[in-house]
């Protein structure tokens, strides 16, 4: 909840800045860079995780199998899903 | 570019994190930092969408048939798990499905699992489950984030929306943004966070059977 929260703070001060195509840019690359810094603290958590670096050859193709099993089963309904929604919009 | 991009940061983080280990460096806390990040990051997401003069229509593409894409996410990530759980030996189905139903949600799925495991498969089994979610739910973000172009293109504007799983409403959010289009991003919130719900549910129920 505290999520949908911000995003509605951030959606109330962004009308602030409407038609300024600087700002919406600049809003952009910071976006990315938020994401850039949160995939490295991530990728430096598991980096320093002894354990989980040293087991990784024997857990990470499980969950590689498991995940990309996830991934597959979602797409595949998706198509479904586009049919049903994108057949009652034409 | 930006999707090679950020696995690369990743990688480096990866690096910077084994560096420090052999340094004898310890890093803790890191978990509280990301938190506050992941805050900073939803109020530039609103902030975008907000400045982005469209919101209006964004809003009045939502429509109640929407619904339908967590439902596909749900129902694929579940089944899909259950079938590759037939190829692990090691593992139950049920607890393939415990890891499955994390949909991107490692810190929550995999600190559930090795709480609610332990009881019935003692501590260091139930352990190493928990980091095989952790494992798969972190693929499952960074395949969302690197290769939400390659989902649009052959799965049309929902293809991003699904493989990001409970993180399309925050860390994919953006990514979802740029590939699907500024009015898919209440089909992501809703998606996001409707999934969020449902993963405690799920991961608690499969790790009771």
């Amino acid at each position: 909840m505290v999520i949908l929260l911000l995003i509605i703070v951030g959606v109330l001060a962004g009308r602030l800045f409407r038609r300024r195509g600087a700002v919406a840019r600049w809003a952009n690359v910071a976006i990315t860079v938020t994401i850039g810094v949160m995939l490295f603290m991530l990728g430096m958590a598991i980096g320093n995780d002894h354990h989980l670096l040293s087991n990784l050859g024997n857990y990470g193709w499980q969950a590689l199998l498991l995940c990309v099993a996830a991934i597959v089963g979602s797409l595949l309904f998706t198509v479904a899903v586009n049919a049903v929604i994108y057949k009652k919009k034409r | 570019m930006s999707n090679l991009l950020l696995p690369m940061i990743f990688v480096a983080g990866c690096l910077a994190g084994l560096l420090l280990d052999w340094a004898g460096v310890t890093v803790d806390g890191l978990h509280d930092i990301s938190l506050y990040i992941l805050y900073a990051l939803m109020l530039q997401v609103g902030f975008s969408i907000g400045c982005s003069d469209n919101l209006g229509q964004v809003l009045r593409t939502a429509r109640p048939r929407y619904l339908l894409v967590p439902l596909a996410t749900v129902t694929g990530s579940l089944l899909f798990s259950a079938l590759a759980g037939l190829l692990l030996s090691r593992w139950s189905v049920a607890q393939c499905l415990a890891v499955g139903s994390g949909m991107g949600y490692y810190s929550l799925s995999s600190i559930l699992i090795m709480q609610l495991e332990a009881p019935s498969i003692g501590a260091q089994l139930a352990a190493e489950l928990g980091t095989i979610a952790l494992l798969a739910n972190i693929f499952r973000e960074i395949i969302a984030l690197a290769g939400a172009p390659l989902f649009r293109r052959y799965f049309g504007p929902l293809g991003p929306i699904t493989v990001a799983g409970v993180t399309s409403v925050d860390v994919s959010l953006p990514t979802i943004m740029r590939t699907s289009g500024p009015e898919m991003v209440p089909v992501a919130i809703l998606h996001g966070l409707l999934i969020e719900v449902s993963i405690p549910l799920f991961v608690s129920f499969f790790c009771s059977l």
